[in-house]
C-alpha cells in the first residue's frame, strides 16, 4: 500500500492527518505479512499500529492484552470513533453473555482477549475456524521470565498461534531490554520477525530525584508545588488507601485546585467518571496507584509524581511517559524516602508464593485429591480455597501443569513427582524472588546516582538518548524556580444553584445559534 | 450517621430476636425466605436490599462502634444479639431531623432504583452529547442492557433532542423540588452530560462533607423518594413513568433460580430438573420458593391445594409465627416442610404487592 493512501485511511478512520514515530513503518510491514517485534514507547500510539491494521485486513485481527481495563478502555474508545466491529473478550464476562458473544465472534474485526481466556479449548476451536490474519501480542515482554512482569500463559501463546493457522505476529512493548527482545523471538519462534525498536528517552521530561527522611516530609513539598502552578498532575502510590488519604490531605490543605483519587477497587462508573473529568480539565490533579493511566491519552500532563519508589524502572519509565506527550516541558518528581524500602519489597512478596503457601497448597491439593479429585472450575474459587492471591495462583497453575500435578481441574498424584516437583518450585520462587530483588536494587541504585538521571535511567534500554530540551535532570543543575510549564488557565468555578446547573446541563434556555 | 440510624432502626425492630447478621442480610437484600419473613416479621420492609454493596468489615465495625457508644446493647454473651438501647432510640429520634428514613422503599425498589438512575443518566448523556453532535464521549454507563435500552431509545429520538431534554428537565425540576436544595444538588452533580462528566460517589461525599457509605445511601434514598413519587403521580411523570416501565421485578430472582423456572414453565418435574441441572433437589426448591416470592403468577395450586394452603396460613396465624417447625406441628403430617415455606413466601409476595 502507498504512503499517501495509508495516510488517507488514517484521516478517515482515526482523524488523525499523520503517522507518529514508527506507525507507518509497522503497519506497512504488516499488510506485506511480515511478522514485527515493535518496541515504541509509552504514549506512542502504540495501538494504532494494530487498529488500523484490523480495518484495512481481509480477516479478523486478535489483540492479547494481560491488561483487562485497557482492553475495555481501548474498546469504548474504537466504539465512540464508529469503529464497531470490535469486542474484548474476558473472564469476567457472564457466561450468558459470553457464549452470546461467542456465536457471533466471526462478525468482528477486532478481538481482544486476556491470555486466560485464550487458554480455554472453547474458545480455541471456535477462532480456529475463522480466518485470523494478524495475531498481536500486546505487553510483549511478559513473555520473557527475565522481564518484571512474566507471565506463564504467554509461553503457550506459541502453540495457540500454530492452531490458528499461523497469522501474522505483532509482538508490541513499551520495555524491552535486548534481552527480553531475544527471549520473545525465541518464544514465537519466529526467527525472520522484523524489529522496529525506537528509543524511549523524552526529551521534553526533566527528572528530579528528592530524598527526604520521613512521609510526614512529603506532604508539604506537594502542597508546595501544586500550590505553585496550575497543572494536570498524577501522583503515583504503591497502596490504594495512601493515595485516598493523601488526596483528602491535599485537598484541605489546596482547596483551590480540584483533587481526585483513583485506583482500581473503585465501582465502575466512578471509575469512568474520574478518568474522564480529568481529560476533560475538570480535574487538576489525581492521586493514583498504577491502575491508573494506561489508555489514557492526555496530552497535557505536566507533572508526574512518585510518592512511593516503583518496584523497578520498567515501571517508571512507562508511568513517567505519561507527561508531556504533546512535547512541551514536563517534570517527573520521584519521592524518596529508604523508610519506605519496605514497600516494594513487601509488593515483590505478595507476588509469588512463600515456601509456607507452597506446603499448604500441597497439603491441600493432597486432600482434595483424596475427595473430591477436582478444583473447582471457577478461577476464584481456587484462589480462595488455596488462600492465594491472583498472581500467586497464576503462577503456580502453570507449574502444576508443568509438572503434571493437574490437568485442568483434575489433579494427578504420584508422591516422588510431588516431592520433586515441590522442590523445583521452591527453588523456582527462590530464583524470580532474587530477579525481582535485582530490579528493586537497579532502581535504588538510579535514585543514588551522582551522574546525570537522564542517563542511567534508559542506559539498560538503549545506547544513547537526546539531548534535553528544557532542563535536565536533578543532578545537572535542575532548579525548579527557572521551571515553566504551560499552566491552565483560568478556571470558572461559579458555583450554580442545582436548578440552573441542571438547566446547562440539559441545554435549556440556549438557543440553537448558541450551538 | 444514616449507616448508624438504619442500623438502630433495625435494631429496635428486631430486638435482639435475631443475631445481627440478619440486619446485614436485610440491607444487603439477600434473597433467602429468612431474609423476607423477617422484614415482614419486623416490618423493615423499606430498608431491604438498601445498601448492596455493604461489606462485612464495615458492618461489623458500625455494630461494635454502636455499642460501645452505648447505642446497641448486647444481651447475649455466647450469641451477637443486640437491641437499640434508651440512648440509641433517643438519638434515634433526633436524627430524624436530618436523616429522611422515610425516603427508603427497599422491598419495592431495591431492584429497579440502580436501573432507572442509570439508564437516566446515560440517556441524558447521550442526548446532550447528539445534540452537540459530539459522538465521541466515553459512556458512563457500560451495563449492556441499559445501553442497549439507551440505544433503542436513541434511535427513536435523533433529531429530537432537544425536546426530550426539555420534557427531561421539567419533569425533573418539578421532582426535586420535592426534596431538599442539598439533595436536589446532590442528584444533579452525580448526572453526566456534554464535555461534563459526574461526580463519584467518594466526590460527592467531600463535597457534602458526608462518610462515602452515608453518601451512597443517602443517594439511594433520594432514587427510592423519586420513585415513589413518580409512581404516585404518574400522569404528571409521563417520561421518567417511560423509563421505568420496563424495568420489571425480574431482576429480583437470581438468575439460577430463573434457569429453574424456564425448566418449570416448560413441564419438567422438579427430580429431572436437578439432574439437568446437576444440582440437589433441595436446590430446586430453594428456587421455587424464591419464585413464589417474587412471581406474582406464580402457579402455587400446582404445588400446594387450595385446602392445605388454607390450613398452613391458618396455623401460622394461631401460632403467630414463622417458625417453621411450629407450624409444621399444627397441620396435617402429609404436608412438607418445603409446602410450608412456598406458601409463606407466596403470602409474602402477595402482601408486598
Ligand atoms: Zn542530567
Amino acid at each position: 500500500m502507498s504512503q499517501p493512501e495509508l495516510e488517507n485511511y488514517l484521516q478517515t478512520y482515526f482523524g488523525y492527518s499523520t503517522f507518529r514515530v514508527g506507525q507507518k513503518e509497522i503497519i506497512q510491514d504488516i499488510m506485506e505479512g511480515r511478522d514485527v517485534l515493535g518496541v515504541l514507547p509509552t504514549g506512542s500510539g502504540k495501538s494504532i499500529c494494530y487498529q488500523l491494521s484490523a480495518k484495512l485486513l481481509d480477516g479478523i485481527t486478535i489483540v492479547v492484552s494481560p491488561l483487562i481495563s485497557l482492553m475495555i478502555d481501548q474498546v469504548k474508545q474504537l466504539k465512540a470513533i464508529n469503529f464497531k466491529e470490535v469486542i474484548a473478550l474476558n473472564s469476567f464476562m457472564e457466561p450468558m453473555e459470553r457464549r452470546k458473544v461467542y456465536q457471533k465472534l466471526h462478525t468482528y474485526k477486532l478481538i481482544y482477549v486476556s491470555p486466560e481466556l485464550l487458554q480455554k479449548k472453547e474458545l480455541q476451536n471456535i477462532l480456529s475456524k475463522l480466518h485470523i490474519s494478524l495475531f498481536v501480542i500486546d505487553e510483549a515482554h511478559c513473555i520473557s521470565q527475565w522481564g518484571y512482569e512474566f507471565r506463564p500463559d504467554y509461553l503457550k501463546l506459541n502453540t495457540i498461534v500454530e492452531t490458528l493457522n499461523n497469522p501474522t505476529i505483532l509482538a508490541l512493548s513499551a520495555t524491552a531490554t535486548s534481552n527480553v527482545q531475544r527471549d520473545i523471538i525465541d518464544a514465537m519462534k519466529r526467527p525472520a520477525i522484523i524489529k522496529h525498536i525506537y528509543p524511549m528517552d523524552r526529551d521534553n521530561i526533566a527528572f528530579c530525584v528528592e530524598e527526604v527522611e520521613t512521609d510526614n516530609e512529603k506532604l508539604p513539598i506537594l502542597s508546595n508545588l501544586l500550590t505553585n502552578y496550575r497543572i494536570p498532575t498524577l501522583i503515583y502510590f504503591s497502596s490504594r488507601q495512601t493515595a485516598e488519604d493523601i488526596s483528602k490531605l491535599l485537598s484541605d490543605k489546596i482547596p483551590f485546585r480540584r483533587i481526585a483519587f483513583y485506583h482500581g477497587g473503585m465501582e465502575q462508573i466512578d471509575r469512568i467518571a474520574i478518568q474522564q473529568q480529568f481529560m476533560n480539565d475538570q480535574l487538576d490533579i489525581i492521586c493514583c496507584t498504577s491502575a491508573f493511566g494506561m489508555g489514557i491519552n492526555k496530552s497535557n500532563i505536566r507533572l508526574v509524581i512518585h510518592y512511593h519508589l516503583p518496584p523497578q524502572l520498567e515501571s517508571f519509565i512507562q508511568e513517567v511517559g505519561r507527561a508531556g506527550r504533546d512535547g512541551e516541558s514536563s517534570l517527573s518528581l520521584l519521592l524518596f524516602s529508604k523508610k519506605d524500602l519496605y514497600i516494594p519489597k513487601r509488593i515483590i512478596q505478595s507476588e509469588l508464593p512463600s515456601k509456607q503457601d507452597l506446603q499448604s497448597v500441597f497439603s491441600h491439593l493432597l486432600n482434595i485429591f483424596n475427595s473430591s479429585g477436582k478444583l473447582p472450575s471457577n478461577e476464584q474459587q481456587v484462589q480462595n480455597l488455596l488462600q492465594l492471591s491472583e498472581t500467586q495462583w497464576r503462577f503456580l497453575r502453570f507449574q502444576l501443569e508443568k509438572h503434571g500435578m493437574i490437568d485442568e481441574n483434575t489433579i494427578l498424584y504420584e508422591k516422588e513427582n510431588w516431592e520433586k516437583v515441590f522442590q523445583k518450585i521452591n527453588n523456582l520462587i527462590f530464583e524470580r524472588s532474587l530477579l525481582k530483588e535485582n530490579k528493586l536494587n537497579e532502581i535504588i541504585q538510579w535514585v543514588h546516582e551522582k551522574e546525570c538521571l537522564r542517563k542511567h535511567l534508559y542506559k539498560s534500554f538503549q545506547s544513547s538518548y537526546q539531548k534535553p530540551k528544557f532542563q535536565c535532570c536533578s543532578n545537572c543543575g535542575f532548579s525548579i524556580s527557572e521551571w515553566e510549564p504551560l499552566e491552565i488557565t483560568n478556571v470558572k468555578n461559579v458555583e450554580l444553584s442545582w436548578e440552573n446547573k441542571l438547566k446547562k446541563l440539559l441545554f435549556i434556555g440556549v438557543n440553537d445559534e448558541a450551538k | 450517621m444514616l449507616v448508624e440510624g438504619i442500623i438502630l432502626k433495625c435494631s429496635m425492630n428486631i430486638q435482639g430476636e435475631r443475631t445481627d447478621s440478619a440486619i446485614y442480610h436485610i440491607l444487603k437484600g439477600k434473597r433467602s425466605i429468612q431474609t423476607v419473613q423477617d422484614i415482614h416479621l419486623y416490618q423493615l420492609e423499606n430498608f431491604f436490599g438498601v445498601y448492596k454493596s455493604l461489606k462485612k468489615q464495615l458492618f461489623e465495625r458500625k455494630i461494635n462502634e454502636l455499642n460501645a457508644k452505648g447505642f446497641l446493647q448486647r444481651i447475649s454473651t455466647s450469641e451477637p444479639l443486640f437491641k437499640t438501647s434508651k440512648a440509641g432510640v433517643d438519638w434515634l429520634d433526633q436524627s430524624t431531623v436530618e436523616i429522611p428514613y422515610h425516603y427508603f422503599a427497599g422491598l419495592k425498589y431495591n431492584g429497579m432504583a440502580n436501573s432507572f438512575f442509570e439508564r437516566l443518566t446515560l440517556l441524558i448523556q447521550t442526548l446532550t452529547n447528539s445534540y452537540m453532535k459530539y459522538y465521541k464521549f466515553i459512556p458512563v454507563i457500560d451495563t449492556t442492557s441499559v445501553e442497549n435500552w439507551v440505544k433503542a431509545l436513541f434511535l427513536k429520538a435523533k433529531s429530537k433532542e432537544s425536546y426530550i431534554l426539555s420534557t427531561i428537565f421539567q419533569e425533573l425540576e418539578s421532582l426535586l423540588h420535592y426534596l431538599t436544595d442539598q439533595e436536589a444538588e446532590m442528584f444533579v452533580d452525580r448526572l453526566s452530560g456534554y464535555k461534563n462528566y459526574g461526580m463519584s460517589i467518594h466526590q460527592l461525599a467531600v463535597k457534602y462533607e458526608m462518610t462515602s457509605e452515608d453518601t451512597q445511601l443517602y443517594f439511594t434514598g433520594i432514587i427510592h423518594r423519586m420513585l415513589t413519587m413518580i409512581e404516585n403521580a404518574n400522569s404528571s411523570f409521563p417520561f421518567m413513568s417511560f423509563i421505568l416501565k420496563d424495568i420489571s421485578n425480574k431482576h429480583m430472582i437470581t438468575n439460577s433460580a430463573n434457569s429453574t423456572y424456564t425448566f418449570l414453565k416448560r413441564g419438567y418435574s422438579i427430580d429431572t430438573i436437578a439432574q439437568l441441572r446437576q444440582l440437589k433437589n433441595n436446590t430446586i426448591y430453594d428456587h421455587i420458593v424464591e419464585i413464589a416470592l417474587y412471581d406474582a403468577n406464580f402457579p402455587i395450586h400446582n404445588y400446594v391445594s387450595k385446602e392445605d394452603q388454607q390450613k398452613i396460613m391458618k396455623a401460622s396465624s394461631i401460632t403467630r409465627s414463622y417458625k417453621l417447625k411450629m407450624i409444621k406441628q399444627s397441620v396435617d403430617e402429609h404436608i412438607s416442610y418445603f409446602q410450608i415455606r412456598l406458601v409463606l413466601a407466596y403470602a409474602k409476595n402477595s402482601l408486598g404487592r
